[in-house]
C-alpha cells in the first residue's frame, strides 16, 4: 500500500513538477543531510490552526498534535526544530521556496496540493463541518447551507474552498484570506457559515459562544491529513514516511491525539 | 376493657396515625410544591429583571462604542479622506467588530459614496424613522427602524412584528457631523442584530424572551423566533408609554387574559432602546410543578415505604405482644387451675391494691360481692376484701385493711389474723394471710384465706371437753405411748397425790406403783392396750403419802387418723372403799357369828388350802375334829344362852391355843376343827390333849351356875392323796370312836395307831 502509494506520488512528481525544484534539489542533496549537518529542523505551520499548531495568543507558545510530532521528529533525527509561519495560502510557495524542510499542520491531502508537493501518509483524515452563529435562523441543519441568499465564507487556500466552490449549488461562496476573517464574517451576520475541518471546529465550540456547529448528516467529504514536503529528495521523504509509520506504532500519535482531544480523526492505519 | 378490644383500638389508632402521616406528608409535599412555584416566580421575576439590566447594559455599551467609532471617523476624516482612504478605514472598523455589518457613508445628499459593502453604494436609505426625530446635523446618535434583510442593499423595513419575524435582520444607526454651509456628512452603521441576540439564547431551564425595543415601542429585534401575539405587542406598546411617561424600568406579572408572563422592562438612560423580557408563567409554574413532582416522586415512596416500614414492625411488635399475651394468659390459667385447686382462697392484688386475680374458693366463699360479676375480679380491690371482716375494736394492729396496706407498701412483711365473717356459708371463721409478692414484673400482695371454722368448732369441742374431764371426779391422765404423761386432771392429783406439775413427763409406773401386782400383771396390760384394744382392770397403787389405795383402771388406746397408737388415756377411779366392803362381807359369808371362827365351809377351804401348802413343801398336816360332850345336857340344863356361852368359851380355849397358821373352824353345832400345819401325829396328839385339858379344867360361868364341859377329839394325819373330807371323814371316825371309848378323851384314826 505504502509503496503503490509512493510509486502513484512519484509518477505525479515526475510528470508535474517543474524541473527547477527538482534540479534545486538535486544541486543540493538530501535535506536529511544538511538537517543532520546543521541539527535544525525547519518545520512549517499554521499558527492558527487550533489543535494541530496554535500559537497561544497569550503566551505565544506554540501547541497541538502536529507540534507535538514536529519536535518527536526533530528529537528522532537529532535537530532543533525551527518553527516557520506560514498558512494554506502560503503552503506551496514556503515549501517548495525551502523556507521549511517539511510543512506539519494537518495539511489535507488534495489532488491540487499533489500536483505541487509530496504528501506523506495520511495520519488523520477529517470531513468538512460548518460553523453559524447561535442565533441564526436560516441554518438549522446542514441541508440549509446550499439555498439562496446564504453566504458561504471559506478561508483562501484552504482545502474547503475548492470542495466547496464545486459543491455549492445556490449558496453564494465567500474567500476571505485574512486571520479569522471567517469567524468575524460569520459573527458580524456578513456570511451565514463557514467551513472548516474537525480540530477548528473543536476550537471554535470551546471558544466562542456565539458558534453552533452544524454536521454533514452523512459523510461529505473525507480529507486525508498528512505532513508535506517538495517533491523529489527521496531520502528525505523515505525518512518521514518511516517517522510517522513508527509514530502510528509507538503509541506516540495517538497519546498526542488524545492529548489535543483530537482522537476522533486520528489515523493509525498505514 | 378486655385485651381484644384494646388490641383493636391500638390497631385502628395505628393505622389513623399511618393514614394521618400519609395526608400530612402530602398536604406539606403540596405546601412545598406551592412554596417552589412562588419562590420560581419570584426568582424568575428576579432573574429576567438582571438580565434585562444587563442585556440594556450591553446594547447600550456597544451602541456607545459604534457611536464613538462614528463619531471619530467623522471628526477624524471627512475633510481630507480620500475615497480610498475611508474606504480602507471603513473596512479595517470592520475588523473585531462582529456587531457591525457594514459602515456607510452619506453624501449630502443621503446617498451612500463609500461603504464597505459594495453592494450599498449608491443607494439613498430612507432616514425619516430615526429617532431621536431630531435634526439630522444635532449631535445625537439616531437609531433607525427594523429592517429584514442582511444590509441596507437587501433591507426591507420591519413594520409589523405580528407576523413571521426575519430570519436575517438589522438595525440601522446613523451619526451625522455638519460640514459647514449647511452640508453634512454622515455614517450609518448597519447593526448585527445578530451579534446582541447570540448573548441573549440563553439556556435556562425556563427561557427568558427579549424584546429589544426603541423607545417609540417599535420592536427593533427580538429573541422571540415566532410572530408576536397581539397581547405582546400590546405590552410593549403600554411598557413604551410608560417610558416615556418616567417609569423606566420594572417588573409586571401578567394574569392569563393578558398573555400569562412576567414581564421585566428597562430603558437606557440616554438612548432610545429599551430591553423588555418575558418569562412565561405557565413555563415557570410547569418547572416548578415537574420539580415538585419529582421531589414527590422521590419523597412519597420513601415515605409510603417508611411507613409500610413502621406498620410492618407495628404488626410484627403486635404479633410477639400477643404471643407473649397468649403464653402469659396460659400460664395464668395453668395457674389459676392450680389456685382452682387449693383449699384456701387465694387473692393476688397488685401494687395498686386492685384484684388481678383469683381462685375458685376465694369465689366459693361467698365472700365477694354478690352483685359482682366473680369472674370480673379486677373490679374488686384490696379495701373492699378488708371491708368482710369485723374489724375488732379491741386490736387496732389488726384491722385488716391497714395491716394489709403495710404489706402492700412493704412496710411489714406478711400480716396473719382471724378472722369471722359472714359468707354464703353462713358465720365463717377465716384465717387470712397477707403476703407481698414481687417479681421483675409483678408487685403486689397475695392474701390467702383458709376456712378454719371447722378446727374452731374442733378447738372448741375440745376445749368443751377439757372442762369436762378436768372437773370429773375421775382421775385422767393421757400419756404418749412410752407412758409418760403428758396432761392429767385435777382428780388425779387428788387420788394421787401428785400434782400435775409432778406428774408431766413421768410414767406412772415412777409415780403410783407399789409393786403389789405381778410383772404379769403388767405385762398383760401392755399387750392389750398396745393392741388398740382397752384394758379395764383393778390394782393396788401407792399415794404419795405412800398410803396404797385400790384403783379401778381403764386404759384406752388413742390412734391418730392411720389408726397409729399416739397416746393412751387412763381413767382412775379410787375403789378402796368398795374393796374394803367386799372384804367384809367375805369374813362374813365364812365365819361363825357366834364364836367368831370360821364357819364350815372357811375351815373346808382353809384345809383345801393348807392341804395344797401340804403336799407342794412336802410337811406334815393334821386335822382334829372336836366335839363337846353331852352338850344338849347342857342345853336342856342351863338353857340356851348357857349353852352359847359354853359354845364361845371352848372357842376361845381352841383360839388361844392354835397357832395363827393354824385354821381353826366351827363345823357343827359343838362340834370345832383345826388344821394344824407342819404337825404330825404325835404334836397333833399333844395339842389335842392340851386343848381337852384345858377345857376340861375350866369352869365356865354361864350366870346361875358355873357349868363344866369336856370335848372328845379325834385326830388324823394327812396322807398325800387326800381331800378335805376325807381327812375329816377318818378325823370324825377318830372323834366317834373317842366317843364311844367314854368321851373326854383323844384319840387317833385307827390306820396310825
Amino acid at each position: 500500500m505504502n509503496k503503490i502509494f509512493a510509486a502513484l506520488a512519484f509518477c505525479a512528481l515526475a510528470i508535474s513538477i517543474p524541473e527547477a525544484s527538482l534540479a534545486h534539489d538535486t544541486d543540493q542533496g538530501s535535506r536529511l543531510e544538511r538537517i543532520s549537518a546543521a541539527k535544525l529542523l525547519k518545520v512549517c505551520v499554521w499558527p492558527d490552526y487550533y489543535g494541530i499548531s496554535y500559537r497561544n495568543p497569550k503566551s505565544g507558545l506554540l501547541d497541538g498534535i502536529d507540534i507535538d510530532m514536529a519536535n518527536a521528529l526533530g528529537a528522532d533525527l537529532g535537530a532543533t526544530v525551527e518553527f516557520v509561519d506560514s498558512s494554506f495560502a502560503k503552503l506551496a510557495d514556503d515549501v517548495l521556496g525551502g523556507r521549511c524542510d517539511v510543512a506539519m499542520f494537518a495539511i489535507g491531502v488534495t489532488p491540487t496540493r499533489q500536483q505541487v508537493l509530496r504528501f506523506t501518509s495520511p495520519h488523520m483524515v477529517s470531513d468538512i463541518y460548518a460553523i453559524t452563529t447561535r442565533s441564526n435562523r436560516r441554518i438549522r441543519t446542514w441541508a440549509d447551507i446550499d439555498k439562496p441568499g446564504v453566504r458561504v465564507a471559506v478561508a483562501k487556500g484552504t482545502l474547503h474552498e475548492p470542495v466547496m466552490r464545486e459543491k455549492l449549488q445556490q449558496a453564494s461562496l465567500v474567500v476571505l484570506d485574512t486571520p479569522h476573517a471567517r469567524e468575524q464574517e460569520v459573527e458580524s451576520g456578513r456570511a451565514d457559515v463557514f467551513m472548516t475541518d474537525f480540530p477548528y471546529s473543536r476550537r471554535m465550540l470551546d471558544n466562542a459562544d456565539w458558534a453552533r456547529l452544524i454536521t454533514p448528516e452523512s459523510t461529505y467529504h473525507l480529507t486525508p491529513y498528512a505532513y508535506a514536503l517538495a517533491p523529489g529528495d527521496d531520502r528525505w521523504f523515505d525518512r518521514l514516511q518511516a517517522f510517522v509509520s513508527q509514530v502510528k506504532t509507538d503509541g506516540r500519535l495517538v497519546a498526542a491525539a488524545e492529548r489535543h482531544q483530537l482522537t476522533p480523526i486520528v489515523q493509525t492505519r498505514e | 376493657m378486655g385485651r381484644q378490644t384494646i388490641t383493636r383500638y391500638a390497631d385502628i389508632g395505628f393505622v389513623l396515625f399511618i393514614v394521618l402521616c400519609l395526608v400530612l406528608s402530602v398536604l406539606s409535599l403540596r405546601y412545598h410544591g406551592r412554596t417552589i412555584e412562588r419562590e420560581a416566580i419570584s426568582t424568575q421575576s428576579r432573574l429576567a429583571e438582571i438580565h434585562t439590566r444587563s442585556t440594556v447594559e450591553h446594547l447600550a455599551q456597544t451602541i456607545t462604542t459604534v457611536d464613538l467609532l462614528m463619531r471619530s471617523l467623522l471628526e477624524s476624516g471627512y475633510a481630507e479622506r480620500t475615497s480610498l482612504g475611508w474606504n480602507n478605514t471603513l473596512r479595517a472598523a470592520l475588523i473585531n467588530s462582529p456587531q457591525l455589518r457594514s459602515l456607510s457613508l452619506l453624501d449630502h445628499a443621503g446617498r451612500i459614496v463609500i461603504s464597505t459593502n459594495d453592494d450599498d453604494l449608491g443607494r439613498m436609505p430612507a432616514l425619516n424613522a430615526y429617532l431621536p426625530d431630531v435634526a439630522p446635523h444635532s449631535d445625537l446618535l439616531r437609531v433607525g427602524p427594523p429592517y429584514r434583510g442582511r444590509d441596507l442593499s437587501d433591507g426591507i423595513e420591519i413594520h409589523d412584528w405580528s407576523s413571521a419575524p426575519p430570519d436575517i435582520g438589522f438595525v440601522p444607526v446613523i451619526r451625522s457631523i455638519s460640514m459647514g454651509e449647511g452640508a453634512r456628512l454622515s455614517l450609518i452603521a448597519v447593526l448585527n442584530t445578530d451579534f446582541f441576540l447570540n448573548r441573549l439564547t440563553h439556556r435556562d431551564a425556563v427561557p427568558i424572551e427579549f424584546d429589544i425595543v426603541r423607545y417609540d415601542g417599535r420592536i427593533l429585534f427580538s429573541s422571540i423566533e415566532t410572530a408576536h401575539t397581539a397581547l405582546q405587542v400590546e405590552a410593549n406598546r403600554k411598557i413604551a408609554e410608560a417610558w416615556r411617561r418616567g417609569i423606566e424600568n420594572g417588573v409586571v406579572q401578567q394574569g392569563p387574559d393578558e398573555g400569562n408572563s412576567i414581564i421585566a422592562h428597562r430603558v437606557d438612560t440616554r438612548l432610545p432602546v429599551g430591553v423588555i423580557a418575558r418569562v412565561d408563567l405557565d413555563t415557570t409554574v410547569a418547572e416548578a410543578r415537574s420539580e415538585s413532582r419529582r421531589q414527590q416522586a422521590t419523597l412519597l415512596p420513601i415515605i409510603v415505604v417508611a411507613l409500610i416500614v413502621v406498620l410492618v414492625a407495628y404488626l410484627m411488635f403486635r404479633r410477639i405482644g400477643d404471643r407473649q399475651f397468649n403464653r402469659q394468659q396460659g400460664e395464668l390459667a395453668r395457674i389459676g387451675q392450680l389456685l382452682d385447686a387449693l383449699p384456701a382462697a387465694v387473692l393476688l392484688f397488685d401494687g395498686d391494691g386492685k384484684l388481678v386475680l383469683s381462685n375458685r374458693t376465694w369465689r366459693d366463699t361467698g365472700l365477694n360481692d354478690a352483685n359482682r360479676d366473680p369472674n370480673d375480679a379486677a373490679r374488686m380491690s384490696l379495701g373492699d376484701l378488708a371491708l368482710h371482716f369485723e374489724h375488732d375494736a379491741a386490736r387496732p394492729e389488726l384491722a385488716p385493711a391497714d395491716a394489709i396496706r403495710t404489706v402492700l407498701g412493704g412496710q411489714s412483711t406478711e400480716f396473719e389474723a382471724e378472722f369471722s365473717a359472714e359468707g354464703s356459708h353462713g358465720m365463717r371463721h377465716f384465717q387470712l394471710m397477707v403476703r407481698p409478692l414481687k417479681s421483675d414484673s409483678f408487685e403486689g400482695v397475695t392474701a390467702m384465706l383458709l376456712d378454719v371454722s371447722r378446727r374452731r368448732e374442733a378447738e372448741q369441742e375440745s376445749r368443751m371437753l377439757r372442762a369436762a374431764v378436768s372437773a370429773a371426779p375421775n382421775g385422767f391422765i393421757i400419756t404418749d405411748t412410752d407412758a409418760h404423761i403428758e396432761w392429767a386432771n385435777p382428780a388425779f392429783t387428788q387420788l394421787t397425790g401428785f400434782t400435775i406439775d409432778e406428774a408431766l413427763g413421768r410414767r406412772p409406773a415412777e409415780l403410783v406403783s407399789s409393786g403389789l401386782q405381778s410383772p404379769e400383771f403388767y405385762k398383760a396390760l401392755w399387750t392389750t392396750i398396745k393392741a388398740g384394744r382397752v384394758w379395764r382392770g383393778e390394782l393396788i397403787n401407792r399415794r404419795k403419802d405412800e398410803s396404797l389405795y385400790h384403783e379401778s383402771l381403764t386404759i384406752a388406746p388413742v390412734s391418730d387418723e392411720r389408726g397409729e397408737i399416739k397416746h393412751f388415756v387412763a381413767i382412775k377411779d379410787d375403789i378402796s372403799e368398795r374393796k374394803r366392803l367386799e372384804a367384809k362381807l367375805i369374813e362374813l359369808a365364812r365365819t361363825d357369828p357366834l364364836t367368831g371362827l370360821a364357819n364350815r365351809r372357811a375351815l373346808m377351804e382353809n384345809l383345801t388350802a393348807e392341804l395344797d401348802r401340804m403336799r407342794r413343801h412336802a410337811r406334815p398336816l393334821s386335822v382334829l375334829m372336836l366335839d363337846i360332850d353331852f352338850f344338849k345336857r347342857v342345853n336342856d340344863q342351863h338353857g340356851h344362852a348357857a349353852g352359847d356361852r359354853v359354845l364361845k368359851v371352848v372357842a376361845n380355849l381352841l383360839r388361844d391355843n392354835v397357832r395363827t397358821t393354824d385354821a381353826l373352824g366351827r363345823i357343827g353345832g359343838e362340834e370345832f376343827a383345826i388344821a394344824t400345819v407342819e404337825s404330825d401325829g404325835d404334836a397333833a396328839l399333844e395339842l389335842a390333849e392340851r386343848i381337852r385339858t384345858a377345857v376340861a379344867t375350866t369352869t365356865i360361868d354361864s350366870g346361875r351356875h358355873p357349868i363344866r364341859v369336856t370335848l372328845s377329839v379325834g385326830i388324823a394325819v394327812a396322807r398325800d392323796h387326800d381331800t378335805a373330807d376325807s381327812v375329816l371323814s377318818r378325823a370324825d371316825t377318830a372323834l366317834y370312836a373317842a366317843k364311844a371309848a367314854g368321851r373326854n378323851r383323844v384319840m387317833r384314826a385307827d390306820d396310825e395307831a
